[in-house]
């Protein structure tokens, strides 16, 4: 079924994940939204286990299933379905069931209209397999083109990551980090997808190396025009890539909206406590100031406000509940109950 | 004489493609309480400068004078007595704790080990000392350490360095592996000990903006050498080096209002390994002469406190090369 819509490539609403484990269950994202328009660049931000991953596996559909599993939510991608809803007989009744595009069906939408670079540099490419092969593998999987085609393609991807063509034969072992990384991004962008996912891009990367990647993927988001999901925990590559920001924390965005509203007009107070607690190039504070206790853990979250316990604006209404994701100025979306009062 | 002082140090590895120059004659100074930041690119030798200073490795050349004795000719034994003075915090709490201690174990291990407390109770006392001292709940002490978070157990890491009340401590990218407002937290006490017990840190780094924070002066390494070095503020104000400059012109800064323009440095890290005698940096330098190519730069003081290995840094500090 296609939807015609604007020009948003892809779209998820209400995502619930969880992932059933032998200890628990792991509450790993609680009612994601959020849309990404042709050629935006949307930054997710959050710490450890908040959930980052987990969602962008739910787009690629490769969730590990079990322990995961999909207890709600619709993801469309450039009009298609990929997980939503469907009524589907059980015994008298028609129940609601969260289904999937089968794997068969992903493998011709991965790589062609959505790519993924994995957090974990070291496994995403194949030791012994030459670079410039691994790159025009996933073209002659998607475009029906002679293997000299995909060559060249594969070579014309090698240049424009700044890698010169002749190392096309080349094992992965022979290219430093940096290079591994371009490699990495050249198989995403091959085949020019619509969206591509990207999992703590440069995380592995020195910083001069960084700078080189990031600039090499903004031109080529630019000129293809692809929808970015930039998953990072550093503020300063959302301020430098994104064009919009959405925070998360225990699973849920806890506000989102333009770099202006995130950086220059945080309301949240863990947005507030995450900026305050980088140390800074341009100011001189003698002292830190951290976000006092732990990380919310997926496996043990409370009923109300998942930042309660950290919080120093916390009072007793914020026990009442769990809060909802409002708008506190247009395009400025924040989870707070007292903000939410306009009492901070 | 400086509290440290280290002269002309080396470490080089046999490898089997040819000898690996990891520390390549380094000379710095540090005074007592303070804190010098170490930063640079990824086997640059921060980790085997921080290891060749605790005799983890045997130095090749070179002398390291703490509080006025050179420890790199001493024998095990004759070390001995320093040993407990010198101690390092790593960067991976997860891999440098044994799994199968308790935390009270793993932070009552060195003073085991060391015979300095024999006596039961005094241990188990020492113990919460310590525990009160980084902030660790005396509740935790028998749990294991896979039932607590990073930050928790970077504290333990940095009881464990306390516990046999060293001088100096070696901090080897002790917040990198935590979230950022984890690493706050980490950062704040490693401050607040340093402060009430005068500790000196090499604090190694590849956080640009951690460095700045929590460093008296900064030294810059690339392939083995100190390229630049001087207090904090300074080579964030005047940075004279061309690496040092592409260096913090690539930090990411978390302001939208901050025009960033890096200079993009072209190639990667050269070999370490049988380097030629020409500046280490020449391959990717923007700026690179023949003079570069043909003789290696020597770190020279070029104003008051500021030292720099570039032949395009003239004698009074100015920079002759053109941005
Ligand atoms: N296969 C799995 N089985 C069980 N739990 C899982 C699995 N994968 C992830 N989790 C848990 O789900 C939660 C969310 O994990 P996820 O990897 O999405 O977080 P993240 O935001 O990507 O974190 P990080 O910044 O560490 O990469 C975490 O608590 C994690 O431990
Ligand atoms: N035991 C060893 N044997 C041989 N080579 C080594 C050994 N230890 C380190 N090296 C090499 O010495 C160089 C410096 O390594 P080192 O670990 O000191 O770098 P680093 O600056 O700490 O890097 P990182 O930021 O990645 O921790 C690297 O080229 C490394 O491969
Ligand atoms: S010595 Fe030459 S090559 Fe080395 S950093 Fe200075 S200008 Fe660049
Ligand atoms: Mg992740
Ligand atoms: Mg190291």
């Amino acid at each position: 079924m296609k939807r015609e819509n604007n020009d948003t490539v892809v779209s998820i609403k209400d995502l619930v994940v969880h992932y059933e484990t032998h200890e628990g269950v792991v509450e790993a994202v609680n009612g994601v939204s959020f849309e990404i328009k042709k050629g935006e660049v949307l930054g997710l931000v959050g710490e450890t286990g908040a959930g980052k991953t987990t969602i962008a596996l739910s787009i690629m559909g490769l969730l590990p299933v079990p322990p995961a599993h999909v207890i709600d939510g619709e993801i469309i991608l450039d009009g298609e379905i990929l997980l939503g809803k469907q009524k589907v007989q059980k015994g008298r009744k028609k129940k609601d069931v969260v289904v999937a595009k089968s794997n068969h069906e992903m493998r011709h939408i991965r790589g062609k209209k959505v790519s993924m670079i994995f957090q974990d540099p070291m496994t995403a490419l194949n030791p012994v397999r030459y670079v410039g092969d691994q790159i025009a593998e996933v073209v002659e999987l998607h475009n029906i083109c002679s293997a000299k085609e995909a060559t060249q393609r594969a070579k014309e991807m090698m240049e424009k990551v700044g890698i010169p063509a002749e190392r096309y034969y080349e094992y992965p072992h022979q290219f430093s980090g940096g290079m591994r990384q371009r490699v990495i991004i050249a198989i995403a962008l091959a085949c020019e997808p619509e969206l591509l996912l990207a999992d703590e891009p440069t995380t592995a990367l020195d910083v001069t190396i960084q700078a080189q990647v990031l600039d090499m993927m903004r031109t080529l988001q630019r000129e293809q025009q692809t929808a970015l999901l930039m998953i990072t925990h550093d503020l300063g590559i959302v301020a430098e890539m994104c064009d919009r920001c959405a925070i998360i924390y225990g699973g849920q965005i806890v506000e989102c909206g333009d770099l202006e509203h995130i950086f220059d007009r945080p309301r949240h107070p863990y947005t507030r406590g995450l900026l305050s607690s980088i140390p800074s190039l341009e100011k001189d504070v003698s002292r830190l100031s951290p976000i006092p206790g732990l990380v919310a853990d997926p496996m043990d979250l409370p009923e109300y406000c998942t930042f309660y316990d950290r919080c120093d604006k916390h009072c007793e209404s914020c026990k009442t509940g769990d809060p909802d994701l409002v708008e506190a100025e247009p395009g400025h979306f924040v989870r707070c109950f007292r903000v939410e009062k306009g009492s901070v | 004489m400086a509290f440290l002082e280290i002269n002309n140090l080396k470490k080089y590895f046999h490898t089997p493609k040819g000898m690996l120059h990891a520390v390549d004659d380094v000379t710095l100074t540090m005074e007592k309480g303070t804190t010098l930041g170490v930063v640079g690119e990824s086997g640059c030798g921060k980790s085997t400068l921080g290891k060749t200073l605790m005799k983890l490795h045997e130095a090749t050349a070179g002398e390291v004078w703490f509080d006025g004795v050179n420890i790199v000719p001493m024998t095990v034994k004759e070390f001995a007595p320093y040993r407990d003075k010198i101690q390092m915090i790593f960067q991976d709490p997860y891999g440098s704790l044994d799994p199968r201690m308790s935390v009270g174990n793993l932070i009552a291990e060195p003073l085991k080990v060391n015979r300095k407390i024999k006596d039961k109770k005094l241990l188990h006392i020492k113990v919460e000392e310590l525990m009160d001292a980084v902030g660790l709940a005396r509740r935790l002490r028998n749990s294991y350490p896979h039932e607590l978070d990073g930050g928790r157990r970077q504290r333990i890491g940095v009881a464990r360095a306390l516990s046999l009340d060293p001088e100096f401590i070696v901090c080897d990218e002790p917040v990198s592996a935590l979230d950022v407002s984890i690493q706050a937290q980490i950062l704040n006490l490693l401050q607040d000990l340093q402060e009430e017990r005068n500790l000196t840190y090499l604090f190694i780094t590849h956080d640009m903006s951690v460095v700045k924070h929590i460093a008296d002066e900064i030294a810059v390494m690339y392939l083995g050498q100190v390229v630049e070095k001087c207090a904090s503020d300074e080579l964030f104000k005047n940075t004279l080096h061309p690496y040092s400059r592409a260096l913090l012109s690539a930090i990411p800064i978390p302001n939208i209002h901050v025009e960033r323009k890096p200079i993009l440095l072209t190639g990667e890290l050269s070999s370490p390994i049988n380097p030629k005698p020409c500046c280490r940096f020449v391959a990717r330098c923007p700026y690179a002469t023949d003079k570069c190519h043909q003789t290696e730069p020597k770190l020279r003081e070029v104003l008051p406190g500021h030292f720099v290995a570039c032949h395009l840094v003239d004698a009074a500090g100015a920079k002759i090369y053109k941005e």
